[in-house]
């Protein structure tokens, strides 16, 4: 793989209980700078331990392995006071939650500033000046004046833009958003995908956007990676996986969404995804795919390579075509 | 309309806030139909839902179901009409007792309500779990034995037990896996139309309500801004926030291209 300034992700797995949980297998991804890239999954499908690991944000119980790359930086070898310095200025990231994110005796200001104090030699009031014009970047309006508030005196969706403040405040090459409009009302979250657009071509940052919404992925990111209990089961250019699905979860994905007035149903998924001791030690989507035939159930599936940067974890991608 | 099943007469309720989370919302709902409800957080849709199904009285206004007037109806007697409107709510992890087995919560409404005897629960259970297409030995295990979607399942089938004519759905999909949402979605339509239920589906989801319900109610700040009737497309919707609405919604189709 070409060196790339970016984040990239090589065969990385995440395990529990001493190696007898099996969190995430296998997972490899590049998010160049610039770049958008999308990580789509369900609750449980790995995709949030994912992008945690990406930072080192991890918890205590877990064991990784495999590469994490940050430029030429190897994440998973570092130290905690290392992984401190990179957080912020290398990578940085946002979550659902704003309010349980922020300190909430601090005025969001002062939060901002403490971001560049501690990775930038500045004076304090160079730092709260920055942070004001941060919030303005963000869309705060009257940021000056705001920044002297409380993170509890702001809507939800301002407390969102606050955050994406205190995430550009290090200038970081690559920003992570696990489900960043999930908790916020549609309007309001378009809102923040376009900030989150703007920045990353106004910054040249790359996006890692983690979401369980195709849509809103499909939105923002150039290139899609699907998850499915705990591996990538397809990846590849956005425009290919919503036209050309070659991996069935995908397509059962995307079919769920469809709303056709002349079918009087939804097209549903059967089944439920697999518990994280409960996954098939074949396809892990075997039990509810319906093209699955005997191969299937019986070994792992590979990524294959299915496309021009596009693979799918399925050995039925011939028949996905006809159906 | 002619003879609704639910004729609501402009209901409020203010819970102590600045401004009433409900404010003079009125609709009706015909026999079989299945109504829409659309709107963000903090648009009072769920206390319409909590209002409607008499879980919490209405400061003023009336909840007309099947002619007569709920909401000025003593506890007593209130206890015993509302039955006939059961909810369902987002969150299948908060809506069930995770000390009970499910035939054991399901059989309580029946027996409650003075719908079976306790010799036949478990033939009743069975039925409803069958309904909800669940399999008749979840009746003997615990809510933590089930997945979110098929907590749901349970929680609409405790729904069912009660034998209810108007079903209030309130976001039931929202905190379920994409891949299951559409099973919960089309399970409420099938039993619609199998048990000839009247239904009303309160979402954010301006597309999913629009595909479920051919009328649809939109409320914003605790008031119903507009009613799309069921010959008008939603995207001939006349209010500014619903169009707002329908644009802030990135639809799978267009991006595709």
């Amino acid at each position: 793989m070409v060196e790339s300034p970016g984040l990239s992700i090589e065969n990385l797995s995440i395990a529990f209980d001493d190696g007898r949980k099996v969190a995430v297998s296998g997972v490899s991804l590049s998010v160049p700078t610039g770049e958008a890239v999308g990580l789509v999954g369900e609750s449980g499908s790995g995709k949030s331990l994912t992008s945690r690991a990406a930072l080192g944000l991890l918890p205590k119980t877990a064991k990784a392995s495999g590469r994490i790359r940050l430029g030429d930086l190897s994440i998973l070898d570092m130290s905690p006071a290392q992984l401190r310095s990179v957080r912020g200025a290398g990578i940085a990231m946002i979550f659902q939650d704003p309010m349980s994110s922020l300190n909430p005796v601090a005025r969001v200001g002062q939060s901002i500033a403490q971001v560049i104090l501690s990775h930038e030699a500045v004076s304090a009031d160079d730092a709260e000046s920055r942070a004001v014009t941060l919030m303005d970047r963000v869309g705060i309006r009257d940021a000056k004046a705001r920044a002297g508030s409380f993170p509890h005196e702001f809507s939800g969706g301002m407390r969102q833009r606050i955050m994406i403040a205190m995430a550009l405040a290090a200038k970081p090459r690559i920003l992570v958003a696990d489900e960043p409009t999930t908790a916020l009302d549609v309007i309001v979250q378009k809102n923040i995908l376009n900030l989150l657009d703007q920045l990353r071509r106004e910054e040249g940052m790359g996006l890692l956007l983690v979401s369980h919404d195709l849509a809103v992925v499909a939105s923002l990111c150039s290139r899609i990676a699907v998850m499915y209990a705990g591996q990538i089961v397809e990846e590849g250019p956005t425009k290919e996986i919503l036209v050309r699905p070659r991996m069935p979860y995908t397509a059962g994905l995307l079919a769920s969404t469809r709303r056709d007035k002349s079918v009087k149903r939804l097209t549903s998924i059967p089944g439920s995804p697999p518990a994280l001791g409960d996954r098939a030690a074949s396809c892990r989507f075997a039990p509810r795919c319906r093209l699955a035939i005997d191969p299937c159930r019986s070994a792992p599936v590979e990524l294959i390579e299915v496309g021009p940067r596009h693979g799918a974890r399925c050995i039925r991608t011939q028949e996905m075509a006809h159906v | 309309m002619s003879d609704p099943i639910l004729r609501v007469e402009g209901i409020s309720k203010t819970y102590g806030g600045p401004r009433p989370a409900l404010a003079g919302a009125s609709f009706e709902l015909a026999k079989g139909e299945i109504l829409g409800v659309v709107g963000e957080s903090g648009s009072g849709k769920t206390t319409l839902a909590r209002c409607v199904a008499l879980l919490e009285r209405p400061d003023a206004g009336r909840v007309i179901f099947k002619g007569e007037d709920l909401a000025a109806l003593r506890e007593g007697q209130l206890r015993k009409r509302r039955r006939g409107i059961q909810t369902v709510f987002q969150d299948p992890y908060a809506s069930l007792n995770p000390t009970k087995t499910i035939g054991d919560a399901l059989g309580e409404v029946m027996l409650v309500h003075g719908l079976a005897v306790r010799k036949e629960i478990k033939k009743h259970v069975a039925e409803l779990l069958d309904q909800v297409g669940l399999p008749t030995t979840a009746a003997d295990a615990y809510p933590k034995s089930f997945s979110g979607g098929q907590r749901q399942r349970i929680c609409i089938a405790r729904a069912l037990a009660a034998q209810p004519e108007i079903l209030i759905a309130d976001e039931p999909v929202s905190s379920l896996d994409v891949s299951v949402q559409a099973q919960v979605v089309n399970l409420i339509l099938d039993l619609k139309d199998r048990l000839g239920l009247s239904v009303i589906f309160i979402g954010h989801d301006l597309q999913l309500i629009d595909f479920i319900a051919p009328r649809v109610l939109v409320m914003l700040a605790g008031e119903i801004v507009e009613t799309i009737p069921a010959d008008r497309s939603i995207a001939d919707a006349r209010h500014e926030y619903t169009r707002a609405l329908m644009q802030a919604v990135s639809k799978l189709e267009t991006l595709a291209g």
